[in-house]
């Protein structure tokens, strides 16, 4: 079979395929090209997969599956037998039709990941309608090669794709089973209400940045904003990008993750595809979204207040780590039982890191020459996390006579040159706690071949005390892709507490565990993850770049810190 | 008001088929006012060699950052007998807001209100930061696509590497005809369109 394009691209919509139409009309229709959304979902084994990060492949293959259906699971086998005959260059996906949990999903044995799709969400955004339907995306153009049932045309479109012929979207006759959109319907008759089901979830997710001189770049500040934004918001949405900081919560859950539900996700997506109606609600609960509150200092006048010398950020450009050491005048030993970050413009301060260093040392301290060192951190600031931080009871940071504040600024530029005076408010305890707060780096040291989509690291250490792990963080710089720790007890099994699926290097909170965990001695915790050197990773400043480890912004170093205090 | 005209949200990103148009489309006849309060025709334009629009949007990270590299185009071709202009088709943006984005972000270009959003749904719009060039008298869509291949979403790169509307304009200027399938899809924030 020939099409007629010589690109390899996806032609967009408007070229003649008369001639071809003609040799296929017997089994096969071709109309425009159909182009989609973006995607985002985890898999079984609670990996990421998002569409437009597969750019590095041909295609994408995406068979609906459940279980139950016959003409699902001999498409399965078919695209086993397809997959071995094309996995150099296209990527094979099942995507959960059913809401299959995971170990469901796991038992089905299935030779490619399995996306679990929560509400069928993103099914029902990409108009699967039926099991046993298959999809085969162009990941650079973001538009379908195919969508039909298995059958011969989908392996003569997969070889039309590999020899660059392919161009249109293909469409064959579906045979499957059907799919449960009841939701979709009964929300079709009766879609969410606005001011009682829809709003309330921006106001409660969104707006706490997106509000009148918040850190969000627009507010969402009434219910047209959110119409215009509408289809942004879906967006986001469905391929993961907002809310930020999202973890894999199967895994482990914290606070300063930012995750919508399921439930929350198909009301705004619902109501959006009933036409977003007002309703009847006379007040609009994104009006009364307040502006900026004044800044206060949370917990009172702070004890000692650290501020920062000007840093200046310019209207455009990526900008490289600034960092700021700060002299302390305690001639004593002090314990910082809460502080709080004053940021002086969260527009452009994407994080602030502070460590407590000995006077002979910089930011860094012993991570310069060790892969694995306990530290003093104070924490982070993220916009939209509270800038206040108490620890724990019975616990703080010490901060031993002499040593001294060590920064590093994150800044993106918004098109606005900004100065930014970002203050510090400590507050000490009277009398030193019972335990004191260290924060282990587990560090790894590492080439990166250009365009690897999938380096893998895996590091670990082994506590000889009993510890309680109360929070980790996951560093790595643009090539970062993915981190998980895991804990394993002498002679046990690992499991995972906490997973960082999609890793972005522009967000990076120390994620404080909703359930602390108890480590007795001799239990190691792992720290793995990979790299994307690939052009798939948008963030990837040069996919041609070889690259190593280094404290540099254009080195890439995979760090995990681990937040405990020694329990005996 | 409001409720009277947005009958139905098009949501562009949609899995939606879309119609076999053509991408290039046709630039409409326009009388819109900019944030200034000044209006724009298209007749006021049609002694120019070429007319070049900037998708507009307050508030979209991608729209402000590419500022200065459309600024840089229109500085770059300034002895050509080129109008560079912005319009803004969000529903959510009025004339009000506009003016203080211009203002905050010293956009120093003409931003056209696309009150209906008829210039945009010509146009076939779907995100900020697009930019297309036309040809005024033929009201000709000669390219669109993205200045450059410097912004994504949340990152930028220092350096371009692929400079797509400087190329076309050169292209276009010389004579020739831009090969679209070698301009990537435009990144931005997606503009809602309203059917009325």
């Amino acid at each position: 079979m020939k099409f007629m394009t010589p690109s390899k691209r996806t032609v967009r919509p408007g070229l003649i395929f008369s001639t071809l139409l003609i040799v296929l009309a017997s089994t096969a229709t071709l109309g425009a090209t159909e182009r989609v959304g973006d995607f985002a979902l985890l898999d079984a084994e609670g990996r990421f997969h998002q569409l437009s990060r597969y750019q590095h492949r041909d295609a994408v293959v995406l068979l609906a599956y459940d279980s139950a259906c016959s003409a699902a699971s001999a498409g399965a086998a078919e695209l086993a037998r397809l997959r071995d005959e094309y996995s150099e260059t296209i990527e094979f996906l099942a995507l959960d039709v059913t809401d299959a949990t995971r170990s469901e999903q796991l038992q089905w044995s299935l030779p490619f990941p399995v996306l679990g799709d929560e509400l069928k969400l993103v099914s029902e955004s990409l108009s699967v309608s039926a099991a046993g339907e298959v999809l085969v995306f162009n990941p650079e153009r973001m538009s379908l090669f195919y969508r039909g049932g298995v059958e011969e045309m989908l392996g003569q479109t997969l070889q039309a794709v590999i020899d660059g012929d392919a161009s249109d979207t293909v469409t064959t006759d579906i045979s499957g089973c059907d799919i449960d959109y009841a939701d979709l319907a009964m929300h079709k008759q009766n879609p969410p209400d606005y001011s009682t089901e829809v709003a309330p979830i921006i106001v409660d997710n969104c707006a706490i940045c997106h509000h009148w001189g918040g850190a969000g770049p627009f507010p969402f500040d009434s219910y047209v904003s959110l119409l215009g934004w509408s289809p942004m918001v879906r967006e986001v949405v469905l391929n993961k990008r907002m809310p930020p900081m999202q973890v894999d919560e199967e895994s482990g859950t914290s606070a300063n993750a930012h995750e919508l539900s399921a439930e929350e996700k198909q009301k705004l997506l619902h109501w959006m595809d009933a036409g977003a109606p007002r309703g009847d609600g006379e007040v609009d609960p994104l009006e009364q979204v307040p502006v900026d509150p004044e800044f206060e200092w949370q917990l009172g006048e702070p004890d000692f207040l650290v501020e920062a010398p000007t840093n200046v950020i310019p209207a455009v450009g990526i900008q490289d780590y600034k960092y700021l050491e700060v002299e302390l005048p305690f001639e004593q030993d002090m314990w910082v039982r809460a502080f709080q970050y004053s940021p002086g413009d969260p527009r452009v301060l994407h994080h602030l890191m502070t460590f407590i260093v000995a006077p002979d040392e910089d930011f860094w301290g012993p991570e310069k020459h060790e892969k694995t060192s306990a530290r003093r951190f104070l924490g982070s600031f993220i916009p939209g996390s509270n800038p206040a931080t108490v620890f724990p009871e019975n616990t703080g940071v010490r901060i031993p006579a002499g040593h001294k504040l060590a920064l590093q600024f994150h800044y993106v530029t918004n098109g606005l040159e900004i100065d930014d005076n970002t203050r510090i408010g400590l507050y000490f305890s009277d009398t030193p706690p019972e335990k004191e707060l260290m924060t282990r780096a587990v560090s790894e040291r590492f080439t990166i071949a250009p365009g690897d989509t999938e380096h893998l690291i895996a590091t670990s250490f082994e506590f000889d005390e009993p510890v309680q792990l109360l929070a980790v963080r996951s560093r790595m710089n643009y090539r970062g892709k993915h981190m998980k720790f895991s804990v394993q007890e002498a002679g046990a099994d690992k499991h995972v507490v906490f997973s960082i699926p999609a890793y972005n290097y522009g967000w990076q909170p120390h994620y404080w565990l909703d359930q602390p965990r108890k480590l007795a001695a001799g239990t190691r915790v792992h720290v793995e993850g990979a790299f994307d050197n690939s052009g798939s990773n948008p963030f990837n400043p040069d996919p041609r770049e070889e690259v190593s480890w280094g404290l540099e912004s254009h080195d890439e170093m995979f760090t995990g810190y681990l937040t405990y205090f020694v329990d005996k | 008001m409001i409720k009277q005209i947005l009958l139905s949200l098009v949501l562009v990103a949609s899995s939606a088929a879309l119609a076999a148009d053509d991408w290039l489309k046709s630039l409409p006849d326009f009388e819109l006012k900019d944030q200034n309060g000044e209006i724009h025709t298209l007749d006021q334009y049609t002694d120019r060699e070429l007319l070049v629009f900037y998708v507009q949007g307050v508030g979209c990270p991608i729209a402000r950052i590419a500022l200065p590299q459309y600024r840089e185009v229109r500085d770059l071709y300034a002895d050509k007998n080129i109008e560079f202009l912005m319009f803004n088709a969000n529903i959510q943006d009025d004339i009000k807001r506009i003016n203080r984005e211009a203002t905050e972000f010293g956009i120093d270009f003409p931003i056209l209100k696309d009150e209906g959003q008829a210039l945009a749904k010509a146009l076939g719009v779907e995100r900020t930061a697009e930019v297309f060039i036309v040809d005024p008298k033929t009201q000709e869509v000669l390219f669109r696509g993205p200045i450059n291949d410097q912004l994504g979403y949340e990152t930028q790169r220092n350096e371009a590497h692929d400079e797509y509307l400087k190329d076309a304009l050169n292209t276009v200027l010389a004579g020739g005809t831009v090969d679209m399938q070698d301009i990537p899809d435009s990144k931005g924030c997606l503009v809602a369109i309203f059917d009325t």
